[in-house]
């Protein structure tokens, strides 16, 4: 862990996100309480509750495996935290809690006869029903298979905008951060590398400082040239990047022959036929290339388009058209808007970091 | 549908798939028998009508079932080993616990070492035990007695429990005591809440197995023991003059009794699962 600041404001819901190993888990510990840090101080609102013991937090986590008494029955489960606290009635509720997640009919069964699925709410009912003043969720969708996964995203979002309680969320999963979260912060290797709402680190991310590349980002090597840059194939004509006020920029320099990276995301990527895509554009990006595999995925169709350069770039072009798929071989050229393209420093290898983050 | 039933597979395929159906079940048959027909010859001839010795079959009667004291010394060494054996299992149980806790839970020096040593009494043969244990209270002068016996069972008896009981505690996830802090319980809460009961199983489980070898064991109770009598040295004894019925009576009752154990167990864990 390195110098960490973060401000969650209260009735959010944060997502942490980073590759296993950057330190995010630790975060949570430490808020927690499980762990201490060396330095530093952890606030919720006005109290300093740094080295206050775990139990005397108002915390309350859903651990990655649930962690759920095997012992006890889903309702003393839930009622756990209550009793501990002293908490006299605590029918009314447990039964809340237990209807808020939809498992009111298995109350009296044990942990071990219900579904992944149905632990994992009951995890969540078992920290809500303390109305704690910050939830913590520990990768809480992990084990569970990809449908029940969305399926428990948008149960999870529907439950923190009812209860309002602050959400923490830990996770490694781009898509599961983007859609819950109404913050997202980056994390890598013990620090954050940005942090901002999901769509605001969907369409400008950042280069990252330890040379992680934000994905799925389709790079193209280039050349800065005075007022844009110069791709692959270096006699091809001057293309414009955003301006240097975007986000987008980055303050990432384009004079004369410094190496850069343009990236844009694979759904913005105009492909068409060489042949049919004419004269180059003066006002625009582009790259020219043939097709090297195609699937087709339904919504979309997945390209996978090797460039005169020799760089892969993916492209997911939305299947309007049912007669335009382009089979393997194809010349084709893509194009983006200025706009959509952002410039990433070149210096540093495009695919370090790649397999870190797996 | 039809076809298949119409055309039976050959024999030689019916007997063979019949023998792989059946062949375990032969087995387990056999290896019953083997297991257990001591048991039952033991349970018949408690119903002897024994003269001097108890080896051949007289005439059937519950004389010895309805006088279980009846031949010399049978009952004081029952009552005899059976103290020594509730002893053994409450001294052996929480010191073993203890040990097991602190193999489990804590890194110190010297910890792989002691879930070594402790292993040793298990691999030792029981006469070298028996014997070197004898020696020492010789040379201490400590006379030989009820105490000695219990000193020398609980010895062997600890290492049984904390095995058992560190095999249930190295499967209890560290992070459910961990959940149950979050959850606003101390630690001491925590403990009796959640450790204990979890691992309450496998305490009661060594438990049971510390008062069973304390109670069963010949070898070292006979090095030390001195003219105190347990009821397998009992047994032992006497098998030089005759086994008197009685002996057979306790044993096969020892036997239900443990089987009784067993079956309430399984019952009520069924029971705890169906619920």
């Amino acid at each position: 862990m390195d110098d960490l600041t973060l401000q969650v404001p209260q009735g959010s819901f944060f997502a942490l996100l980073g590759p296993s190993g950057c330190g995010k888990t630790t975060t949570l510990r430490m808020v927690s309480g499980l762990e201490a840090p060396t330095a530093g101080r952890i606030r919720i609102g006005d109290s300093d509750i740094t080295y206050t013991k775990p139990y005397a937090r108002p915390v309350n986590t859903v651990f990655q495996n649930y962690a759920l008494f095997p012992h006890m029955d889903i309702y003393e489960n839930v009622a756990f935290g209550l009793k501990r606290r002293g908490v006299k009635d605590t029918q009314k509720q447990v039964d809340d809690a237990l209807e808020l997640i939809q498992l009111s009919s298995v109350a009296k069964r044990k942990p071990t006869q219900l579904s992944g699925g149905q632990q994992q709410r009951v995890a969540l009912a078992r920290a809500i029903v303390n109305r704690p003043a910050v939830l913590l969720l520990d990768e809480p969708l992990g084990a569970l298979d990809l449908k029940l996964r969305r399926q428990m995203q948008l149960e999870l979002k529907r439950i923190q905008t009812e209860v309002g309680l602050t959400f923490i969320h830990v996770t490694h999963d781009q898509e599961e951060a983007m859609t819950m979260a109404d913050t997202v912060a980056v994390m890598n290797n013990g620090i954050i590398e940005q942090m901002g709402p999901p769509t605001e680190l969907y369409e400008s991310p950042k280069y990252g400082v330890r040379g992680q590349l934000p994905r799925p980002v389709e790079p193209v090597p280039g050349q800065g040239r005075r007022g844009g840059w110069r791709g692959p194939h270096p006699r091809g004509p001057r293309r414009p990047v955003p301006d240097a006020h975007e986000p987008r920029r980055q303050g990432v320099s384009t004079t004369a022959g410094t190496r850069v990276l343009v990236g844009v995301r694979p759904e913005k990527i105009a492909i068409t036929r060489f042949a049919d895509a004419g004269e180059a554009p003066t006002h625009g990006n582009f790259v020219d290339g043939h097709v090297l595999s195609m699937s087709f995925l339904g919504v979309s169709t997945q390209y996978e388009v090797r460039t005169r350069g020799g760089d892969m770039i993916n492209v997911f072009s939305q299947n309007l058209d049912v007669h335009n798929v382009l089979p393997p071989g194809t010349e084709v050229r893509l194009s983006w808007l200025p706009h959509h393209g952002f410039v990433l420093s070149g210096g540093e290898d495009i695919h370090a970091g790649m397999d870190q983050a797996s | 549908m039809s076809s298949a039933t119409a055309t039976k597979p050959p024999l030689g395929f019916r007997i063979r798939s019949w023998l792989g159906d059946n062949a375990l079940r032969f087995y387990a048959v056999i290896a019953f028998i083997y297991l257990l027909l001591p048991v039952a010859y033991t349970f018949a001839f408690s119903f002897n009508n024994a003269g001097r010795t108890n080896l051949v079959w007289n005439s059937f009667t519950l004389d010895n079932w309805l006088n279980p004291c009846g031949a010399p010394q049978v009952c004081p060494s029952v009552v005899n080993s059976i103290t020594v054996a509730l002893i053994v299992t409450l001294v052996s149980t929480f010191l073993g616990t203890l040990i097991a806790f602190s193999l489990v839970r804590y890194r110190f020096r010297g910890r792989s070492t002691t879930n070594l040593l402790i292993f040793l009494p298990m691999a030792t043969p029981e006469v070298v035990l028996g014997s070197s244990l004898l020696a020492l209270f010789l040379n201490l002068f400590v006379p030989l007695g009820f105490s000695t016996v219990v000193i020398a069972h609980i010895m062997f008896c600890i290492s049984f429990v904390v095995v058992t009981v560190k095999a249930r505690l190295a499967s209890l996830d560290p992070r459910l005591e961990q959940a149950a802090m979050d959850l606003y319980a101390s630690e001491r809460e925590a403990f009796r809440r959640i450790t204990l009961p979890l691992v309450a199983p496998g305490i009661a489980a060594a438990g049971l197995l510390a008062f069973s070898l304390s109670f069963d064991d010949f070898i070292i109770t006979n090095f030390n023991s001195g003219q105190f009598t347990t009821f397998p040295k009992f047994v032992y004894v006497s098998a030089t003059r005759g086994i008197p019925a009685q002996a057979n009576v306790i044993a096969s009752a020892m036997f239900f009794i443990a089987l009784a154990i067993v079956l309430l167990a399984q019952l009520s864990s069924r029971r705890r699962k169906a619920a």
